[in-house]
């Protein structure tokens, strides 16, 4: 017997149902002991039952009227760990097994979703969402023909990860932490710097999904990942200042227990009081206009969120107008070839595949495999990350020029109960040809700051005005050099105005991938996602600070 | 003909006692354990371009185990409620409370009590409502948004939540709500307006009424102007500033982070602002699970009860939250626990103000839709973002013209003391929070940012 086993909700009792099921006599006996047995976390990916259920799920749909139908049934598990000092806050182990059934009746969708994964929910779920396309009165006026596919019958594919976390324990994990905690706090008593607080919060996670459509798909993925935190906090003696640093050994993304297996933490420890001491005696900058030169975490902060969003097509078109913004680079018509960031530096792609990105995937939640393919090519829009509904809008701009017709794979979604939404897939920003180095940027700037280890950016929601923050370290540059450290600047920027004023782009040295994603829908859904980027140089930025001392 | 039939699915007190009783019975008779039996369903119609794009309908179960044993807590997590999922997350919660690192804070187990049912925090109406009825709402807010560009959500939650614990406690919470909210933009895509409702009985919904509102604000915010940015008296609707509100109660509430100096509530060199006047006088905040216009669940995710609380009281910070530590030195039974809901009351014999009023008695001020709302200094609470979706001059006592959005650092850490008029408070459309309008002195607008 495996877990596809009941729908509680409707037999009502589950103490009633156990007994059909000739479950584990023990069970009766000593519930407890038959508890400890039981090992975590179901692997789907071979698991007959899951085509059941998700052949359930398409015939249901098929059958009530539906003409085309995707489902997808997911299993995971995550073990989080927050540790401060010595103190363990939070030791979760969490599982998750649920499925999401999304159709297309006419021209309008449905979806919906449940976690009593058994094959007559499915089947009422499908019911369900069909129920709603039906419904829907728009339906009937319009079509919406999804854009060819091809058919992947048997795909499999896992995240490459080096050492499973799951063949550690909680305690493994708690272990490290409490190293990593103790070692900054012995640092901040062997520097005598009074305040010093270790703080770290660790995350592994893992889940099968399983997609599979009326075209015949039918795609097997298992992701892992590592995300959070660790570092040091100081505060000051009058408590109104205070200064954090991570690591730059700390890795996160695609990663198994080798994220945190030998990490050196006595030496990233001393060098975390170090900055974070600096951060919190830091001055505020002069307010005005300076050039900056960012490492690659800060302009792919600032990348993620003034072109990458936008070029997410459901927010070209309106679609998120309500819930996650809409994006300058529209109406397409009037951007694809034509509106231009007037900067032959800016070149960005994207691609389905890069060492150790967090979010990746070899098919998209519905099935289709992510293109490698030019997005802005020297400063002008060629493309925009869409799905199997909104490409064949494209088609026009795609035949005009030669280019693949076709869904970009670029569909996401926060888990298998939600509905897909367009999510950029990886986006890179390309790195100049010359092997330009930071240094040599900061060394032909004569007035500016240097914002690295990492920031925030924001925009408004038609995303034309950038807010940028310092979130990790930075440096006033006087001729040419390095000066004193200043506390967390801030910077505001019309958005192509920025990346016009971008001078100097770093070379393949400078490069690297950080954390990116998107956020949207309603309800509002965060997909975590990777982007790349090089060190760059911005002209004439418009530095400002909150006035705090 | 269709036949109408409610998909909302929750667990009854029955149901999921049973189910929390084969929890325990599965756990370690020497560990204390708490379980959390939750079914939730959410569901939605969205629109854009004034069609419905998209729906959801999600039945959504998990059962929480939190087990303390050998001085440790820890807690397991799933979504099945077959024998062997229950067991597996048993198991979780054990195996991280067994030999291994680290020090843990006091957690002991809420004896048996009885907790109060919330007024209106049911409603069978909104529990029976079909695909259809909720397909028909939408209809008819898009049906009034002609000649505007819309987009929206129309969403529906019926939830169930029981907790038990291995002291024999047993808590069993229901609760149902809906919102609508709905932007509409002018065909010129210079004028926009926005609006929102939240109600706990989906036959409170009045859905056109939601749409006229965002269009009237969409119609009347056409070609804006700029101002020059500066500091401007201001009239702010509760929706403008219920994200600070959610900001300060979600993040800035705990005892521990002002004693340690990491939240707003620290005092300079040391110990917390409690006793100190820090909003005006007029003003308390509440948090009451009783409160007829924002009822909520009597009690938290271990079951412990949420007691109508002042954290602020006619402007003095009364209370902060805390966890069992300090509930133990203090000689309380159970931990303060911070509901994140709160009421902004104002005091009793204060002359109210509807919106109407505090315009009509504005000599120069901006009105305010809404704000986005992002931290600028998360220490001292102040916010950065824009004004959105309707923002007006007043002059001389009416609305004169709409103007272009602006930039603004400012926190109701600070307007909350500049007050000239207060209203009556009201649920704000995100759910959880009863402010009232307010309006205030010296607003910071620091920059336009014109895009619409």
């Amino acid at each position: 017997m495996t877990w596809s086993r009941r729908d509680f909700v409707r037999t009502g009792s589950a103490f009633a149902a156990a007994g059909f099921l000739g479950f584990d006599s023990t069970l009766l006996t000593d519930p407890h002991e038959a508890a400890r047995r039981y090992r975590p976390f179901r692997p789907l990916l071979q698991d007959p039952d899951v085509r059941a259920i998700a052949m359930a799920a398409l015939d249901a749909a098929r059958a009530s009227g539906a003409r085309y139908a995707d489902v997808r049934v997911a299993s995971g598990a995550s073990r989080r760990t927050i540790v401060q000092n010595r103190q363990v806050f939070t030791q979760l182990i969490s599982g998750s097994l649920n499925f999401g059934v999304r159709v297309l009746v006419d021209g309008a969708w449905g979806f919906a979703s449940s976690t009593i994964v058994t094959e007559a929910e499915a089947a009422r779920v499908a019911q369900v969402a069909v129920r709603q396309s039906t419904l829907n009165p728009w339906g009937k006026t319009r079509t919406l023909e999804l854009a060819p596919a091809p058919v992947v019958a048997d795909g499999e594919w896992e995240t490459p990860i080096d050492l499973d976390p799951w063949n550690y324990t909680i305690q493994d994990q708690l272990e490290l932490q409490i190293q990593a905690n103790e070692a900054v706090m012995n640092a901040g008593e062997a520097m005598g710097v009074p305040g010093v607080t270790g703080f770290s919060d660790f995350l592994f996670g893992k889940t099968d999904v399983v997609f599979a459509s009326t075209e015949g798909s039918y795609i097997a993925q298992r992701f892992h990942g590592f995300g959070n935190q660790y570092g040091a906090q100081v505060i000051s003696e009058d408590r109104m200042n205070f200064g954090s640093s991570s690591p730059e050994s700390f890795r996160t993304g695609g990663y198994g227990w080798e994220a945190i297996d030998g990490i050196p933490f006595a030496a990233d420890a001393e060098q975390a009081v170090e900055d974070a001491v600096m951060m919190m005696n830091a001055r505020e900058p002069d307010v005005g206009r300076y050039d900056v030169v960012l490492d690659s975490s800060a302009v792919s902060s600032a990348f993620n969120a003034s072109i990458v969003r936008a070029l997410e097509f459901d927010r070209v078109l309106g679609y998120e107008m309500h819930a996650g913004g809409t994006s300058y680079l529209s109406p397409p018509e009037e951007v694809l070839g034509q509106f231009s960031f007037n900067n032959p530096k800016l070149n960005v792609r994207a691609t389905g595949s890069a060492p150790r990105a967090g979010g990746m995937y070899r098919w998209d939640v519905e099935g289709v495999a992510p293109a490698d393919y030019p997005l802005i090519r020297e400063g002008v829009v060629m493309d925009y990350f869409t799905t199997r509904e909104f490409a064949p809008q494209l088609d026009w701009w795609y035949r005009r020029n030669g280019m693949p017709p076709g869904s970009r794979g670029a569909a996401g979604s926060q888990g298998s109960v939600l509905v897909q939404v367009v999510a950029p897939s990886i986006a890179i920003m390309d790195p100049g040809e010359e092997d330009v180095s930071i240094d040599e940027m900061i060394a032909e700037t004569e007035d500016g700051i240097y914002i690295h280890r990492g920031g925030f950016g924001y925009v408004d929601p038609p995303m034309l005005n950038l807010q940028f923050s310092a979130s990790g370290m930075a440096h006033e540059i006087r001729d040419g050099k390095l000066g004193d450290p200043i506390s967390q600047p801030n910077f505001l920027a019309r958005t192509p105005d920025f990346w016009r004023s971008m001078d100097m782009i770093g070379g393949a040295g400078t490069f690297g991938y950080h954390g990116g994603g998107t956020g949207k829908g309603d309800p509002f859904q965060n997909i975590g996602r990777t982007v790349g980027a090089p060190a760059a140089r911005f002209r004439q930025v418009n530095v400002f600070t909150y006035g705090r001392r | 003909m269709s036949k109408r039939k409610a998909t909302g699915q929750i667990l009854t007190r029955e149901e999921a006692e049973a189910i929390a009783q084969k929890v325990l019975s599965f756990a370690d008779p020497s560990a204390d354990t708490i379980v959390t039996v939750q079914l939730s369903n959410a569901q939605n119609s969205r629109f854009s371009r004034n069609e419905i794009t998209t729906q959801l309908d999600a039945s959504l179960g998990q059962v929480t185990v939190t087990s303390m044993m050998n001085g440790k807590t820890a807690a397991g997590v799933t979504q099945r409620f077959d024998d062997e999922g229950l067991m597996e997350a048993v198991r979780w919660a054990e195996e991280a409370t067994g030999d291994g690192p680290g020090e843990h804070g006091t957690s002991r187990l809420i004896q048996p009590r009885n907790y109060p049912t919330p007024p209106g925090l049911w409603s069978e109406a909104t529990r029976a409502v079909d695909i259809e009825d909720r397909i028909e709402r939408a209809v008819s807010a898009i049906e009034r948004t002609d000649g505007f560009v819309s987009a929206g959500t129309v969403d529906l939650s019926v939830a169930s939540m029981l907790v038990a614990n291995s002291a024999g406690l047993v808590g069993y919470c229901r609760s149902t709500n809906g919102s609508l909210s709905l932007s509409a933009r002018t065909n010129d895509n210079t004028g926009s307006g926005w609006a929102g409702k939240y109600v706990y009985n989906f036959d409170d919904m009045d859905g056109a009424a939601v749409a006229d509102r965002a269009t009237d604000k969409a119609e009347r915010s056409r070609g804006p102007q700029a101002i020059e940015p500066g500091r401007y008296t201001v009239i702010l609707e509760p929706d403008a500033y219920a994200q600070m509100i959610f900001n300060m109660m979600r993040y800035h509430m705990d005892l521990s982070g002002a004693e340690s100096g990491f939240n707003v509530w620290a005092a300079p060199g040391g110990g917390t602002k409690i006793g100190q006047q820090v909003f005006d006088d007029r003003l308390s905040f509440v948090s009451d699970p009783m409160d007829p216009d924002g009822p909520f669940c009597p009690f938290n995710g271990v079951g412990v009860p949420f007691d109508r609380t002042y954290w602020v009281q006619d402007g003095i910070l009364r209370n902060l939250s805390f966890g069992d530590d300090t509930a133990v030195e203090r000689g309380r039974d159970y931990p303060l626990a911070n509901p994140v809901s709160v009421r902004l009351q104002p005091k009793e014999g204060t002359q109210l103000m509807t919106l109407d009023e505090m315009i009509a008695t504005c000599e120069r001020g901006v009105y305010v839709t809404r704000l986005t709302t992002l931290f600028a200094d998360f220490r001292r609470l102040v916010f950065t973002g824009v004004t959105r979706d309707g923002t007006w001059l007043v002059e001389r006592g009416r609305i004169t013209r709409p103007i272009a959005n602006m930039r603004y650092v400012d926190s109701h850490m600070y307007f909350l003391n500049n007050l000239e008029a207060i209203g009556e408070p009201m649920m704000t459309a995100g759910g959880s929070f009863v402010l009232p309008p307010v309006r205030s002195r010296d607003f910071n607008f620091t920059a336009i940012a014109d895009a619409v």
